[in-house]
This record gives structure tokens, sequence and C-alpha cells, in this order.
């Protein structure tokens, strides 16, 4: 399998803190590469350097063959890099039916044009794929609703949402199930692995152990900003070392 | 229903709007109230556009009036080197007000919270005292304008009645034209931009480019009104650029309700209504004024706007 996305060497620090230090990693055409660690262990830092959001003090992040460090976060976005935020992020003030159609547009139309000034918002052109979108994530009725209005459930789903139909050519989430029921989180891998075309990768963080290895292909495991390591999910669950660092510590919960 | 119901408040507020001055003028016998009118509804197309980018982008500019004396002055100085014609002198205005708007909005966008506040208020106190400073201009005597706009054969700019519908005809398109645009694709781009712009960006939107072009049409619409302003008052002054000016557009806008349709027309007519009425009996006027402002803004959701929505029956209250 080729690469479509490869990490070579990154290293964060703030201040006195090495939140990364030399990660490399590398994600492959159609599978999930899930990251697991401890808390503090710099998993979103690095969703963070990926999406652009942050800019590594060294090493490079290839995209497509390319290095893209030079990027910002909307250009990276435009090439298909599409996250999720841990903490859900969406337009708050805005019915539920909006946020959907905002990404969409972003999909079809991310720079700005004059057309944009001359043609009204909401166009028939979207109905269709609108309420297909809707119907699909369970948010049909509430497509009226405002997001603060929404359960915790309906905003992750709404979340997952906005980035899979924005066409990622690559998909980070960023915890996608905290604080999801058990049947809530099955439900939305399902819907994750029905909607997202196939053979996009995907690279999850997740705390959901059950999760995790029901779904990766391949696992990082990553303490205090180091890659521990990167192998299938045999591989890290026979570990000694994840144990020690990782797996035991859940236990304590 | 809902987007005839839209319709029909839009005709009748803008004819209102329109009317009252006239009405005003035929039943006091008293053609010169034209004028209190005229400034009302130029206060109203500035205050529109400061909403479009206050309410509508977030950007909660200080130094908004920075356009009316831009207008004002490049309509003056067309005016007094007897270049008359609305074709010429409205393309200028509208191209001098987004150069400048261009200029100060490649550098506060770089900023949010007080420090955009802060320096919309320093950059237009910029122009502000560049227009204090020029002798050519008056400096700060401001400089009298001896002619007004021409339109067409047919229309006398210094007839009473032909000068105000000049002056309404063009707020309302100005009007029309800033209800469009924030209805517009880009107009809920620049919404979803300011309600999350972390996943605006995430989405592929350039945040900055989307606020840049909502900033340089605001001030290019409040560049319009100082157009008229110029035309009105037959005079440019540094004080039409000044940050207490700004200040006033903005009070007008928060009075209207920020982010509402028709809020700035409401605050602006309240403002320079209350303004004259009061200032017959005191020149302390802000002393009544404040108070009025401070009562609207606590019992009424959205202002004005919010207050008119409330007595119009089997309306449902916004937000």
């Amino acid at each position: 399998m080729s690469h479509i996305l490869k990490l070579e060497d990154i290293s964060v620090s703030f201040g006195g803190i090495h939140a990364l230090q030399g990660v490399n990693l590398q994600l492959d055409h159609g599978s999930i590469h899930a990251l697991i660690g401890p808390n503090g262990a710099g998993k979103t830092t690095l969703v963070s350097v990926l999406s652009g959001e942050l800019r590594p003090n060294s090493g490079t992040v290839h995209f497509d063959g390319r290095s893209v460090n030079g990027l910002t976060t909307h250009e990276r976005a435009r090439l298909g890099l599409t996250r999720t935020y841990q903490i859900t992020a969406l337009f708050q003030h805005i019915a539920v039916w909006e946020n959907i159609l905002l990404s969409l547009k972003a999909r079809d139309t991310p720079k700005v044009s004059v057309m944009q000034l001359l043609r009204a918002h909401a166009e028939r052109h979207y109905a269709a794929e609108l309420a297909e979108v809707l119907k699909d994530f369970g948010l049909e009725e509430k497509a009226n609703a405002l997001p603060s209005a929404l359960s915790h459930g309906d905003r992750r789903r709404l979340e997952l949402a906005m980035a899979i139909i924005s066409n990622p050519s690559i998909l980070l989430l960023d915890e996608p199930l905290a604080g999801l029921s058990t049947s809530d989180a099955a439900e939305l891998v399902a819907l994750i692995r029905k909607r997202l075309k196939g053979d996009v990768p995907i690279l999850l963080i997740e705390h959901d152990m059950d999760a995790v290895f029901d779904l990766a292909d391949e696992i990082t495991v990553l303490v205090d900003g180091r890659v521990l390591m990167t192998g299938t999910p045999e591989e890290v669950r026979n570990s000694a070392e994840v144990q020690a660092a990782y797996l035991s510590e859940e236990d304590d919960f | 229903m809902a987007g005839s119901y839209r319709m029909i408040e839009g005709v009748v507020v803008l004819a209102a709007m329109v009317a009252a001055g006239p009405v005003v003028a035929l039943l006091s016998g008293d053609v010169y109230q034209l004028a209190v009118f005229e400034r009302a509804l130029i206060y109203a197309v500035a205050a529109a556009s400061l909403n479009m980018i206050l309410g509508f982008g977030g950007m909660v500019s200080f130094g908004h009036a920075v356009y009316l004396g831009i207008g004002c002055y490049a309509t003056g100085i067309l005016a007094n080197a007897d270049i008359l014609p609305i074709w010429i002198q409205l393309p200028v205005v509208m191209a001098a007000s987004a150069l400048v708007a261009l200029f100060i909005g490649l550098i506060v966008l770089r900023t949010s919270g007080v420090y955009f506040i802060m320096i919309t208020l320093a950059l237009a106190q910029i122009f502000y005292y560049l227009a204090v400073s020029s002798s050519y201009f008056g400096g700060d005597d401001g400089m009298v304008i001896y002619e007004r706009t021409t339109l067409l054969w047919g229309y006398d700019p210094f007839d009473s009645w032909h000068f105000y519908f000049f002056v309404a005809g063009i707020t309302v398109l100005c009007l029309l034209l800033v209800n469009h645009l924030v209805r517009s694709d880009f107009g809920r781009r620049l919404v979803a931009c300011r309600e999350n712009p972390t996943r605006a960006t995430a989405l592929g939107f350039n945040v900055f480019a989307v606020r840049l072009v909502g900033f340089v049409l605001a001030g290019v619409i409040c560049g319009i009104a100082g157009f008229l302003l110029a035309n009105q008052a037959e005079f440019a002054t540094p004080g039409y650029a000044s940050w207490q000016r700004s200040g006033e557009l903005l009070v007008i806008v928060i009075l209207g309700g920020v982010g509402t349709r028709f809020g700035p027309v409401y605050g602006a007519f309240a403002f320079v209504l209350l303004e004259s009425v009061l200032a017959g009996y005191t020149t302390h006027w802000p002393i009544l004024f404040g108070p009025f402002l401070i009562c609207v803004v606590m019992f009424f959701h959205k202002g004005l706007a919010g207050l008119v929505d409330r007595l119009i029956p089997g309306r449902a209250r916004a937000g």
C-alpha cells in the first residue's frame, strides 16, 4: 500500500515542555490508523500539526508526496485534510441544516468569489443532498434546531457529518466517541464506515480501547511525545512495554 | 409564507422611512424639516454598513466614521473642482473608501477582540488628523462645498423636495444592497466566520479573506453615506471622521438592534429625531439620551428592532 500522509521527525515544544519529539508516522491508503497514549502524550498536538493549526519546531509533513509545511490550515483543508475536534466545534447560533450546508459549500466553493455576493444562500441545488445527509446522520427532526440545543450524541453526529461530507482525502478524528454510550459509539462507527468512500484513510485518536482494537488496522502508541511503537492491534496488545506504559493505567478506571 | 412576510415587512419599513420626512414637512408647513430626515437617512446607511460587519461579521469597528469622512471629502474636492455628475463622483467616492478600508482591513483583521477595537480607532484617528492638518482642504475649520451633485436634466439639487428624494432613493438602494449581502452566500460565510473561525478554517474557508471582503464592502457603503452627507451639509469637516462620530454609529447600531435587518434604520431615526428634539431644550441632551439608550439595551432584546417585533401581533419573537 502507498502512503498518502507521512510525518517525518516532527518535534514541537511549548516553552520547556517537549510535546512531540522526533515523531515519525505513516498513513496508508484505505487504512485506519489509531493513535493512542495516555493523557498529555501529545495526540491532539499531533493532529494540530497535521491540520496546520500548529507549526512544528522541526520536521516535515508530507501529503500525497509533497511537503505541506508551508500551507495554512484552510489550504490544507482544501486539499482534503479534514479534522474533527475533541470538543465539538460547531456554528452555535446557526441551525443544524445550515451547519451542514456550509460544509457542503466549503467543499464545492471554498474560495471567496463575486458570485457569492450575488447569489442567495439557500440554494435548491443542495436540497437533495442536504436531506440525505440529515437522514443518514439521524438529524432530520433536529434540522431546524440550534447546535446548542442538541444532545451530546447529536452534536457528535453533526460534527462528524460536517467532516465526512466535505469529501476528505484524509480524515483526522480527534476522540469522536468521547462521552458516548457504547451503543451510540457503535452506531457512529457504522456511520463512518457507510459514508466514507472506499480508501479514505483515517487517523483515529480514541480512548475507547474496544473501539480502537475493533477498528484500527494499525496502531501507534505515543508516550510523552515519543512513539513507543507502531504495529498491528495484535502486536500492540501483546507488547509488554505498551502494557506497562498505557494499558495498565486504563485499568485504574 | 415566511418569505412573503419578510417582503411585506421590508416594503412597509422602507416606505415609512421615506414617507416620514415629507409627512412631517407637509403637516408643519416647514420644508426645512426635510433636512432632519435627510440626516436620519444618511445615518441609517452608515449604521447599516457598520451593522453588516458588527452584527453579521462580529467585527467591532470603532473607526467606522472614517469612511463618512473619506466619502465627504472626496465628494467635496470633486465638487469644488466643478466635477459634479454623480457617475463620476460616486465611483471616485467608492474607490477611495475601498482603498482606505483595504488598508485598514489588512492591518486590523490580523487582530481580534479589544485589539481590533483599539486599532480601528487608532487608524481612523490617523485619517482624522490628516484632515485636521491639511490646510489646503480647510484643516480644522473644514471645507465649504459650493456645489451639489448633479444627476439628470430636470433634477435640481438645490430644490428641497428634489434633493430629499435623491437622498431617500440612494438610501433605499443602499439598504436593499446591505440586506441582500447579509442574506447572500457570502453573508452566510461571514456569519460562519464569526460563529466559529476555527471550524470555518477547518472547512477550508479563508477567514481572513472573507472578513476582509466584508470589511471593504462596509467601508464602501459607508463612503456612499459620506457622499450624501457632503451634499446635505454642503460642508466637509474632520469632525465627520472623528472617534465621537464612530461612537455615535455604534450607539445607533446597538440602539436599533445588532444583527437585525432594520435595526440601523430604527436606531438612526431614534437618534437623529431625539437629538433634534432634545437639543431644542438643552445643549446637555446626551444626559437624557444616555439613560434612554441604557433602558432600551436592558429591556429589549435586540434593541428597537426587538421592540418592533414584540409589538407586531402574531410575530414570533426573534432569538
